[in-house]
């Protein structure tokens, strides 16, 4: 895969509900494939490709991916100029406070009380999302409203980076900006089968872009693609650590929305042990993703999850590695042209 | 305020823990067009004489200090996470998923470790980690490697405009009375005056450079200055400035009061946007140090008031960094006038 792909995707800014710079991004993408394909954008502004192969398959299988991101949505501008807001989706709270939030151009902070005049346990106490303001570094309301405005939605202010030569990378989003890089580098090829892939809205919110997504293709397999919590950091043990980055792709039997379909699961694993792709699995049932709507959805769908193994998800820096993301992109391929169909 | 914006950039993004000289270089370089015999001392304060000077003018010390918050690296473990301990009052409620650059023997980026919600428990949600350490994407063996303990960890360079005349940037304590510093020397190019200028290391681990830079330069009147508490969400007003409001002059037991005075009748006088700022005793400052040093120096306090104090996230206004640099030389032109 291209690496800028995934930089450029993190980069942009795509709360969930509010995803047309992703989108239109997506799009452009998308208009420039060479291989034939025809694509939609519904009601709520999901994208869907359908990506025609060599042959006609008799079973239907869709890769999903969300494009929205966690964030904030500003609630109400004090007198003072200070903003008010609300986050959105299971944002990393630890990392909201002493971080910069964009609003389009404009940068904030989000600060408080210094240590200095923090008493007792306030000095090892976060204090409530619900307390915090953002300072856009204006003194009053109007000249506030000049720049922002209540309803707009921020997001962390970070630059995708690569970690010198480590194979490590960092930057906001990768949750799911990984996704939508390895389905728009995967639509590059024409497929042996006809394909449908979804990029999907709000998922951050309650997975409410996917199961209209799968009302509208009717797949019979879908696989949700997506990044997932590896705690393999400071502190944890292998019994803990849910996943590790550099493990391989992950490949879930089940997570805190759906339980996997147990023969795609073990066919998948086979697949990639067959053919030199690592994977792993969660040794914590925990999180969930689209394949909890998806599942549910028509009369039913066999359903698959593939996912990144990422640290500190839903904050202002996730941290991912390069090989895992290359595991990620051999396994679909494979499985697209390995699936029963 | 092109020239403040563009040189405070080159000062917050400096590295400048207690023993990294990329700081000392910076300043040496925005010191030269004013300053000759540009040198740093035993312990690393940066000393500097003013062009020109007039020796039979009393002799005056402009002081801010140089270093910032950081850390030491104290541990490596399996895992090939950096465990640190403080070198200063840092924050650690904002250390989770903060970048920062590991100084071993090339300068590493790195990530401060979190827990996303989805694993965290209730009770967890607003507890800070006691010890929380670096990713820094690499196994034991490789950190080790590059890695000696004791190295340095600052705050990863992040100097930004916010507002129309704020700014926000790690380590603005004390970057910006630095600039207030240099403003003050340009100010007072061609003025009578016998000035020199210390900027000094360790004030962040309790003042410890200031008293040696001061008995280097045996001055006998100090202008220090350091930023002050800005209200800000969850500060009271009795405990802050304010933000864009002017200059803090400081009024303490510990500070000169005739040039105390003297500062607050220039400020009036030219029009110098100030507040001020009454502390009981000490001031928390390098004053604190400096005042008693040799046969006693009489100091002033010229403060630029600041919000989030110690966290990676600053934020100061230019106009009172400028406001600081013009009462500065304003004061100095009028010591140097009276003798």
């Amino acid at each position: 895969m291209d690496k800028l792909l995934l930089k450029e995707l993190c980069n942009l800014s795509g709360v969930s509900g509010r995803e047309d710079e992703v989108r239109q991004w997506i799009l452009a993408r998308i208009d420039a494939l060479a291989t034939p394909h025809e694509v939609t954008v519904d009601a709520m502004g999901n994208v869907i490709l359908h990506l025609i192969g060599r042959e006609r398959p008799s079973k239907k299988l869709l890769l999903d991916v969300h494009i929205d991101e966690v964030g904030v949505i500003i609630s109400h501008i004090t007198e003072d100029g200070y903003l008010q807001f609300e986050t959105v989706g299971g944002i990393d709270k630890q990392s909201l406070f002493g971080s910069r939030i964009r609003f389009a151009e404009h940068l904030g902070v989000i600060g408080g009380k210094a240590k200095h005049h923090c008493v007792g346990e306030e000095q090892d106490r976060l204090p409530d999302a619900q307390d915090m303001l953002i300072d856009i570094g204006v003194f009053n309301r109007a000249s506030a409203e000049d720049k922002v405005q209540i309803g707009q939605v921020g997001t962390f202010a970070v630059a995708f980076e690569d970690y010198e030569d480590t194979g490590f990378f960092v930057g906001k989003a990768v949750d799911n900006r990984i996704g939508c890089a390895l389905l728009l580098s995967l639509a590059q090829t024409q497929p042996p089968y006809d394909i449908w892939f979804s990029f999907t809205v709000q998922e951050e919110v309650g997975l409410r872009g996917a199961g209209v997504v799968s009302n509208v293709v009717r797949p019979d397999i879908a696989i949700a693609i997506d990044a997932t919590t590896a705690q393999d950091t400071v502190g944890s043990s292998d019994e803990t650590c849910v996943c590790r980055v550099g493990g391989g792709a992950v490949v879930s039997f089940a997570d805190g929305a759906t339980l996997y379909d147990s023969e795609l699961y073990a066919t998948i694993r086979q697949i990639a042990d067959e053919n030199g792709v690592r994977t792993q699995t969660k040794n914590r049932i925990s999180g969930g993703n689209n394949a909890g709507a998806i599942q549910r959805s028509g009369v039913g769908v066999r359903m698959a999850a593939v996912s990144l193994p990422t640290r500190y998800i839903h904050s202002s820096r996730c941290v991912g590695k390069w090989e895992d993301v290359q595991a990620m992109e051999n396994l679909l391929s494979l499985l697209m042209e390995r699936l029963p169909r | 305020m092109d020239t403040l914006f563009r040189d405070l950039q080159r000062l917050c993004n400096a590295d400048g823990a207690a023993g990294l000289n990329d700081i000392v270089r910076v300043a040496s370089e925005l010191l030269e067009p004013f300053c000759d015999s540009i040198y740093t001392d035993a312990m690393g304060n940066l000393l500097a004489t003013r062009h020109g000077n007039d020796t039979a003018c009393p002799p005056v010390m402009l002081q801010a200090h140089m270093d910032e918050i950081g850390m030491l690296v104290t541990h490596i473990d399996d895992g090939g996470f950096v465990h640190v301990t403080a070198a200063g009052g840092v924050d650690k409620r904002m250390l989770a998923t903060q970048s920062v650059c590991v100084h071993g023997s090339r300068k590493i980026k790195g990530v401060f470790c979190s827990v996303p919600p989805h694993l965290l428990k209730e009770d967890d949600k607003h507890s800070v980690p006691e010890d929380n350490a670096i990713d820094i994407g690499m196994e034991a063996a490789a950190a080790r490697s590059c890695i000696p303990l004791g190295s340095r960890v600052t705050y990863a360079p992040n100097y930004a405009r916010l507002g129309d005349s704020t700014v926000t940037s790690k380590a603005l304590d004390d970057r910006c009375g630095m600039m207030a510093i240099i403003d003050c020397l340009r100010r007072l190019q061609g003025v009578r005056a016998n000035v020199t200028v210390a900027f000094c290391v360790q004030e962040e681990l309790g003042c410890r450079g200031a008293a040696v830079a001061a008995r280097a330069l045996m001055p006998e009147y100090a202008f220090v200055t350091d930023v002050s508490f800005a209200l800000a969400p969850g500060e009271q007003p009795r405990e802050c400035g304010r933000l864009g409001e002017g200059v803090m002059i400081g009024h303490s037991p510990i500070l000169d009061q005739k040039l105390t005075d003297m500062a607050i009748r220039l400020a009036d006088k030219h029009n110098v946007p100030f507040q001020h700022e009454v502390m009981g005793g000490r001031t928390g400052t390098d004053a604190d140090v400096i005042s008693n040093s040799n046969t006693g120096i009489q100091t002033a306090l010229l403060s630029i008031p600041e919000r989030y104090m110690h966290s990676p996230v600053e934020v100061v206004d230019l106009r009172d960094v400028a406001a600081a640099g013009e009462l500065m030389a304003l004061c100095v032109e009028e010591v140097s006038r009276i003798g």
